[in-house]
């Protein structure tokens, strides 16, 4: 009784950590449930859209694995409260795992109501054979499928790292840092990096300027460099800052840049898989726009005109469901860390940081947190839409050439003003933290 | 001292004063069983018991250092050597002591002059005042302590010196300024010139190692970036952290972190340390490293230090003493140069003679 009395009191406390677990799982279970809804009625007119629910399913192991090390490392000195009262991990484990299990739940029922609900909306209506009513059934069983596969993997690995811990790094673990070890590891990825993406650019030259068949083979393997070249690009990075912050290179003591280093990289474990994440989120945006407007473009033909509607109005839909999950939790994350930071921002204000200063130090934090998945896929529009765009040209009807400059454009412009929206809603949030 | 005879004495005079053992007990506030462990020589009172303990027994303390009445002159001088070897053996031998001549400067020169200062809180039920025309100086070089009891305004007075609040009345004036007339934009700005602070819970940034904790202070005072490495270096050894300066505060002790704390105070080289319970969260071994680095601090580099302490160990490492009550400065105690273990004595008599003003108001 006195352990349920704790766990309510402390679930009121951390009350606003849970607001974050809760709103992110929905959205990114919202988000399965569309993906579903598409991939069902793209079934029942004979198309292959399995692909995208799985895709889902791994942003979201990858990113609620990141959510829940977040909540662990919320409650950790609770947790270890109960042990040191006397609770046995064999007792602690089950029952958080339980609270974490129960939340998802409800969380879940949210989530696929919401997505079923926005898939309505969007109205992307290609199935009259089949009702809302057994497109609902259809597509939320398989959110339910790829709820459960999620939850077990992420209580599996929240179990083996509860069971790891001991009492000591429990207390510990809320301010626990990168280790000094990490310092070897620059070089490594800078060179995996380096050739990634030398070979992601030759595959995309080779794409361009090869003949048929050799393009289509390099099509179809050009997604290994990319997703390689992306998590070598945040690792390297994260390691570089890391370095860089470690070393005393005198230019990191310059006003508030130490500050500002460390904030990127003092997480114990980097953001690099995150934003490695996020970044192919974006890219998935990108490609998702740049297809969708290709096909609702009345001189382009490639299927029957209505189903070419649906699939331009599925990839547009996919655009924005993407670019959702990446600024809805980014700036979510944003908000939860202004909070954290509260302290350290009144101890900024006791050595003589003013208040407008630590606006502008908050402002230009959130603004790179927000803007770092971005780069990577910047770096690749640079690199890539010039070869892209001139085999498009090849076979796009002339009143759509450089059809890819302008789509690019359109979805910067897009992403610029979901960018600002999200920018202006976690600094207006925010600010009650500085 | 032989604390079986101490607490055969302690129970002698309780039985010839007709108390019972709970009748003590709830005299001090405190459980039977503390009084029972201390009569049969378990344990001892708690240095905030002494003084009350002494009071309801009606004996000194020398007496109860001594564990039996001394009722002749000649006994009174070897109880004043036993209380001295008590008062020795808790706290540690006086590296500080007096001050060398020239370590200070022979004229001394006030940094911070606080003028009839006055503070009054808004509440619901009306205005509460919480500092009433408090006035004192402090010299350069100085090491100063405010004591009292929770609520007498100590943490009020040094929120306003700290520019963090603001007074109802009066002037605070630090190097010829006064900070009270300082715009709320501008505060930021003095703090990162003129002040540096030590707390009770170290307020060290997590996410910084300690080494970068000192060298932060020292770039958002925007000191040239090639000198910072030194600065930091230098202060680590001179507060002996130099091997830790790699680690996390998290991976340290309280007594080095607190270390830490002090060496990001005095790296920017401030006009006065603002120290509030520096030794609350340490131990008493931790809090004599961190108060000899205190006056060390003082005696060689003209360090100016405000303390404030409930600890009267601490104190007696201070050169003057100010006691609050009720938002007032009730007392001040000046060391004169007299040994740690005289002023420790005479700031428990103080306590002891303010404590008994405060009942006979009663």
């Amino acid at each position: 009784m006195i352990y349920f009395k704790l766990s309510v009191r402390n679930a009121k406390r951390s009350f606003a950590n849970y607001l974050l677990y809760i709103l992110t799982t929905t959205i990114l279970l919202a988000v399965t449930e569309v993906s579903n809804c598409i991939s069902v009625v793209g079934n029942t007119v004979g198309m292959q859209t399995v692909s995208l629910p799985l895709l889902t399913a791994i942003v979201l192991i990858i990113l609620m694995g990141h959510i829940d090390s977040f909540m662990l490392r919320q409650r950790a000195k609770e947790l270890a409260s109960y042990l040191l009262l006397g609770m046995k991990k064999k007792k602690l484990i089950p029952l958080f795992l339980c609270e974490i299990l129960l939340i998802g739940f409800f969380c879940f029922l949210t989530g696929a109501t919401a997505g079923f609900a926005a898939y309505r909306f969007l109205g992307m209506d290609l199935h009259e054979e089949i009702s809302y009513g057994l497109l609902y059934c259809k597509s939320t069983w398989n959110t339910f499928i790829c709820f459960c596969l999620v939850e077990a993997v992420c209580c599996l690995r929240m179990k083996q790292r509860l069971n790891r811990l001991q009492i000591r790094e429990l207390m510990n673990e809320s301010c626990r840092n990168q280790t000094v070890s990490r310092q070897g590891r620059c070089m490594a990825w800078g060179i995996v990096f380096l050739v990634s993406f030398v070979c992601l650019i030759g595959f995309v030259y080779g794409m361009a300027l090869l003949p048929e068949n050799a393009a289509i083979c390099l099509t179809a393997l050009v997604s290994v460099p990319l997703v390689i070249s992306v998590f070598a690009f945040y690792q390297w990075l994260f390691d570089f800052l890391y370095r860089y912050r470690r070393n005393r290179t005198a230019s990191v003591y310059h006003k508030t840049r130490l500050y500002t280093v460390s904030c990127l990289t003092a997480d114990f474990k980097t953001p690099a898989v995150v934003n490695a994440v996020f970044c192919i989120c974006f890219l998935f945006s990108a490609g998702s726009f740049i297809t969708g407007k290709l096909m609702l473009q009345s001189e382009f033909t490639l299927f029957e005109e209505n189903i070419q509607e649906w699939m331009g109005a599925v990839q547009i839909s996919m655009c924005i469901v993407f670019a959702v999950i990446y600024f809805s939790i980014l700036a979510l994350h944003q908000i939860m860390e202004l909070r954290q930071a509260s302290r350290n921002h009144r101890i900024l204000r006791f050595i003589g940081v003013g208040g407008k200063e630590m606006k502008t130090l908050v402002k230009r934090l959130t603004a790179i947190k927000m803007a770092l998945p971005m780069l990577m896929a910047l770096l690749i529009f640079l690199f890539c839409t010039l070869p892209l765009n001139r085999k498009l040209n090849l076979f796009l009807p002339d009143a759509l050439h450089n059809a890819l400059f302008r789509f690019s454009g359109e979805f910067f412009l897009c992403i610029l003003f979901f960018y600002l929206c999200y920018f202006w809603t976690v600094n207006a949030m925010g600010r009650q933290y500085i | 001292m032989d604390q079986i005879k101490i607490g055969a004495f302690i129970s002698q005079r309780r039985k010839e004063k007709g108390w019972t053992q709970t009748r003590l007990a709830e005299e001090l506030g405190i459980t039977d069983k503390a009084v029972s462990k201390w009569e049969t020589g378990r344990s001892m009172p708690d240095l905030s018991l002494l003084s009350p303990l002494c009071t309801l027994l009606e004996i000194t303390l020398n007496e109860l250092f001594a564990g039996e009445r001394i009722p002749e002159p000649f006994l009174k001088k070897k109880a004043d050597e036993i209380l001295m070897e008590v008062i020795t053996n808790w706290l540690g031998v006086d590296r500080c002591g007096k001050r060398e001549e020239g370590g200070a400067p022979s004229v001394p020169v006030p940094v911070l002059e606080v003028q009839n200062i006055s503070k009054v809180y808004q509440s619901d039920s009306g205005p509460v005042p919480a500092l009433n025309d408090v006035s004192f100086q402090i010299h350069r070089g100085s090491f100063v302590g405010i004591m009292g009891a929770s609520g007498s305004g100590k943490t009020t007075l040094l929120n306003l010196i700290a520019t963090i609040d603001k007074p109802s009345g009066g002037a605070i004036w630090l190097n010829g300024k006064n900070i009270a007339d300082i715009p709320e934009e501008d505060r930021a700005d003095f703090r990162r010139g003129h002040l540096g602070f030590v707390f009770q819970e170290y307020n060290l940034l997590d996410t910084l190692t300690i080494y970068e904790n000192i060298a932060l202070a020292l770039t958002i005072k925007e000191i040239p970036r090639e000198t910072v490495e030194k600065i930091v270096l230098d202060t680590a050894e001179r507060l002996n952290i130099s091997s830790i300066l790699d680690q996390f505060p998290y991976e340290v002790s309280g007594g080095q972190r607190q270390r830490c704390a002090c060496a990001r105070a005095i790296a920017v080289n401030p006009d006065i340390i603002l120290a509030d319970e520096p030794t609350g969260a340490l131990d008493s071994h931790a809090a004599r490293q961190l108060l000899d680095t205190f006056s060390t601090l003082c005696r060689e580099d003209g360090a100016t230090i405000l303390m404030v302490t409930h600890d009267v160990m601490a104190a007696s490492c201070c050169d003057r003493i100010l006691f609050m009550q009720d938002g007032e400065i009730k007392a001040a105690l000046d060391r004169n140069g007299e040994d740690k273990q005289v002023f420790f004595a005479d700031i428990l008599k103080k306590l002891q003679q303010t404590e008994g003003e405060n009942r006979d108001l009663f």
